[in-house]
């Protein structure tokens, strides 16, 4: 007889609350549900006030990507009173979501990611003292390294804009202030120190010589020669591990794109669009809606588009099993994030490892570890281009007081990140935002659709219930942030009596 | 009971958004890694860098709660998540509310500390109709008590520990832990913040000094001036070492011609609109602490006269 149980896993090494309940059959998971147990309301916080207080309180909603929602709520401004922001502003702003993205890559790769293979689940395993030695969590030599590089770069940040995280140095219309040579040329410095590092540690060769490997072939010869890098080790851990084969959901993916052009600020270099089953296609932000039909609100409105959505808790509602909503792009179920990124603007190297292991978790980490490569080329550009062109203006806009609809697309570390505003006379009116995280980790929809790791848990085989290590590789892969779980709730419901799910 | 030589800490998130965590871990010379050995603290648990699995933390966290293993220091990320209606549901832990968790750490740690703003005052989701009822520790905004009451002493007798700071700021904690691990009293000041951090004010060392003392003013962004006259710069109010102690070891926000927004005060996020200085009769409402206003008043239209010319701002 088959033998069924039902369990609840937390996850740690996300940010945020996270649980995975899980029915695991004869050791195979059939059904999972992505439960974010933690809820901000932020939303609410933000309406009412002046609308250039969403440059202080969005970076708030999460700490590792705050420059990043400090784009998206500038860039809603700026397209709700059509500004556009003079180019020294341009690369200013781009290296400092290029930075934090950057940072971001590192530290989930080496602190997050990697630390699992120094579990005991895999004390049998050969590669086990290395990767101890390697990645252990606090004392790894890698990862401690790994860890100091972060600091670098971020300093570049701190550089443009005072601090990380939390700061407010990107506005409508600019930039706060401009960086003096001796600073911009400082944060070069950094930058630079940064690719060697990448170069010698991570990738094996240069930048350059990196860009020019293209197929599976190359890549995987390329990572013999080079067996002392982080990526060779991690392929090597990943074919033990599996990971090629684990973590599939589909061949559905969004990217916003990003890195703008100073001198064409609409356009961006690293481009944005869907691919919807294996197609690429231009994105159209019509299509986009959230479906809350297994999310703990009442089931008015149960498809709802950005700007009039509407978020009253309920947590009797039949099929809600999360604070998260189901975003869904025409009907799809999207993936987002450093993969999607790469393979909507076309990556030749990605495109062919996912071509031939589809989007296992494998393929989705290493897109993340692999993102700097292309990144770094960017901010080398910029920080260039900004000491060319210093002394040029960087902010040319006075505040005023507007009404107006905007909405500002930003891809953040773990993706698609969108912030819609309506702002009457000066004030917000209406906040809403759509998280990466929401995207990835999406409960099921009206249709039954699972979100996108709930389905690459399906099927996936569970070697020890105490230690599901094989879920954790999975999720992980998305690099799951719940603290951006922040939808509103509207509290005329709150004498209502609340029947709670979780842990059901 | 196990006996340990080495400290031990728990990290404990509730209602935040990591950005505390994430700012220690920007700690530089040493690294905050480094730091926690060379100070021998041993990490029970840190939800974003642990790798024991789920069943061995369950399992941690009984023995912690038993008194079975010692916990020396309990650093909370986070306001203490109330709603909805006091339940505490908005934020769970294996199904139960956070909250109740952090009630059984707090009675057996020996010493609590509040990490951020939000887990010592409230902080974001804090105020009336905010939909997660979120308070501090021991203080909510202005008033003594929170969520452990204003009674609420540590095992060893302490009460919690304030480094308020949206981030903190890593100095904040290294300083304080450099004392707790060497086992030194930490001199606590206003609203239970330790001295050694939060004595100055934001202003203190600020490079736009003299532009606030000759009264040259900001009035828009990109601009070389103080910010305290129009964009409403709370720095002379606000107190926490930003300007004495750099932001990852470079710059600070007012530096960086971003007005401080008084992130370490007990009310924040407000007063807001953050960009603009309330006035009274075209003069800041809350003036540098401590000052008579009609003496500052004077000196500051006389100052602005004296001002240099490399000062002033730039071409019209
Ligand atoms: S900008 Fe703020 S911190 Fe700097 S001198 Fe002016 S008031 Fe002080």
């Amino acid at each position: 007889m088959a033998k069924k149980i039902t369990l609840n896993v937390p996850l740690n090494r996300v940010e945020g609350d996270l649980d995975i309940n899980v029915t695991i059959e004869d050791g195979v998971i059939v059904e999972a549900k992505s439960i974010g147990t933690l809820y901000r309301g932020f939303e609410n916080i933000l309406q009412g006030r002046v609308a250039l207080d969403s440059l202080v309180v969005t970076p708030r909603i999460c700490g590792i990507c705050s420059v990043t929602h400090l784009c998206a709520a500038v860039d809603a401004l700026e397209n709700a009173q059509n500004i556009t922001p003079p180019a020294q502003a341009v690369r200013l702003r781009n290296l400092s979501l290029l930075s934090e993205t950057i940072q971001s890559d590192i530290r989930q790769f080496f602190l997050m990611f990697m630390g699992d293979f120094t579990n005991e689940f895999y004390q049998d395993a050969p590669f086990y003292q290395e990767a101890t030695h390697h990645y252990e969590p606090f004392k790894g030599a890698s990862s401690k390294e790994a860890l100091k590089k972060t600091t670098e770069i971020l300093k570049v940040v701190a550089i443009i804009g005072g601090q990380w995280p939390h700061t407010s140095h990107i506005v409508p219309g600019g930039i706060s202030t401009l960086p003096s040579l001796l600073e911009l040329t400082v944060a070069q410095n950094h930058i630079e120190e940064i690719i060697s590092w990448y170069e010698q540690n991570v990738l094996g060769c240069s930048l350059e010589a990196f860009s020019k490997i293209e197929s599976v072939e190359s890549f995987m010869y390329h990572l013999e020669e080079n067996a002392e890098t982080d990526i060779a080790r991690f392929t090597r851990y990943a074919e033990y591990a599996q990971l090629f084969k684990i973590g599939k959901t589909s061949q559905n993916f969004l990217s916003y794109g990003t890195v703008h052009n100073p001198l064409n600020p609409s356009e961006r270099l690293i481009k944005a669009g869907v691919i919807i089953e294996g197609k690429f296609e231009e994105l159209d932000v019509s299509k986009i809606y959230e479906d809350i039909s297994h999310s703990w609100y009442k089931q008015v409105n149960v498809k709802q588009k950005p700007f009039d959505g509407v978020t009253q808790p309920d947590m009797k509602s039949e099929d809600g099993y999360t604070w998260a909503k189901a975003p869904r792009y025409a009907k799809k179920v999207m993936q987002t994030g450093p993969l999607a990124q790469a393979l909507v603007n076309g990556d030749k190297l990605l495109t062919s490892l996912n071509d031939k292991y589809g989007d296992c978790a494998y393929v989705r980490e290493l897109a993340r570890i692999l993102r700097p490569a292309i990144h770094l080329k960017y901010a080398r550009q910029d920080i260039q281009g900004a000491i060319e062109s210093f002394g040029d203006m960087s902010y040319n806009q006075a505040v005023e007081e507007f009404s107006g609809e905007g909405v500002g697309l930003v891809e953040a570390a773990r993706g698609a990140l969108g912030h819609w505003v309506r702002v009457k006379h000066g004030k917000i009116e209406n906040y809403q935002i759509i998280t990466p995280t929401a995207w990835n980790g999406s409960p099921q929809d009206l249709e039954g659709n699972r979100g996108a790791w709930e389905n690459a848990l399906i099927g996936l085989e569970c070697r020890d219930i105490k230690n599901p290590m094989e879920m954790g590789h999975v999720v992980r892969s998305f690099d799951p942030c719940l603290v951006c779980t922040v939808h509103a709730i509207d509290m005329q419901d709150s004498k209502q009596k609340y029947k709670f799910k979780i842990g059901l | 009971m196990k006996t340990q030589k080495n400290k031990t800490l728990y990290w404990l998130q509730s209602g935040g958004c990591s950005g505390d965590s994430m700012s220690i871990l920007n700690l530089n010379s040493p690294d905050l890694f480094s730091f926690f050995s060379m100070l021998s603290i041993d990490v029970l648990w840190h939800p974003s860098l642990s790798t024991i699995t789920y069943t061995e933390h369950d399992q941690m966290l009984e023995e912690i709660v038993a008194g079975e293993r010692k916990l020396d220091i309990l650093c909370v990320e986070g306001n203490v998540v109330m709603g909805p209606d006091g339940s505490g549901m908005f934020d769970t832990f294996r199904g139960k509310p956070k909250k109740d968790l952090l009630q059984q750490l707090a009675q057996v740690a020996d010493v609590v500390v509040a990490v951020g703003t939000c887990a010592s005052f409230g902080g974001f989701g804090s105020y009336e109709g905010d939909d997660i009822a979120g308070i501090g520790l021991q203080q909510h905004h202005n008033t003594q008590g929170g969520f452990l009451g204003k009674d609420f002493h540590s095992k060893k007798g302490l009460q919690v520990i304030n480094l308020p700071g949206c981030p903190i700021h890593p100095k904040a904690l290294e300083s304080v832990l450099n004392l707790v691990a060497r086992n030194l009293p930490v001199e606590l000041g206003a609203n239970n913040t330790p001295k050694c951090y939060y004595a100055p004010t934001v202003h203190q060392g600020c490079t736009r000094n003299e532009h606030h003392e000759y009264k040259v003013e900001e009035n828009m962004f990109g601009e070389e001036g103080c910010m305290f006259f129009h964009l409403g710069c709370k720095g002379p109010t606000t107190h926490a070492s930003c300007n004495t102690h750099l932001w990852n070891d470079v710059n600070s926000k007012t530096r960086a011609g971003v007005p401080c927004f008084g992130c370490t005060n007990t009310t924040f996020p407000h007063p807001s609109p953050f960009f603009e200085t309330p006035t009274i009769a075209g003069t800041p409402l809350h003036l540098p602490e401590g000052v008579d206003r009609a003496y500052y008043l004077a000196y500051k239209d006389m100052a602005a006269e004296a001002a240099p010319q490399r000062l002033k701002k730039r071409e019209e």
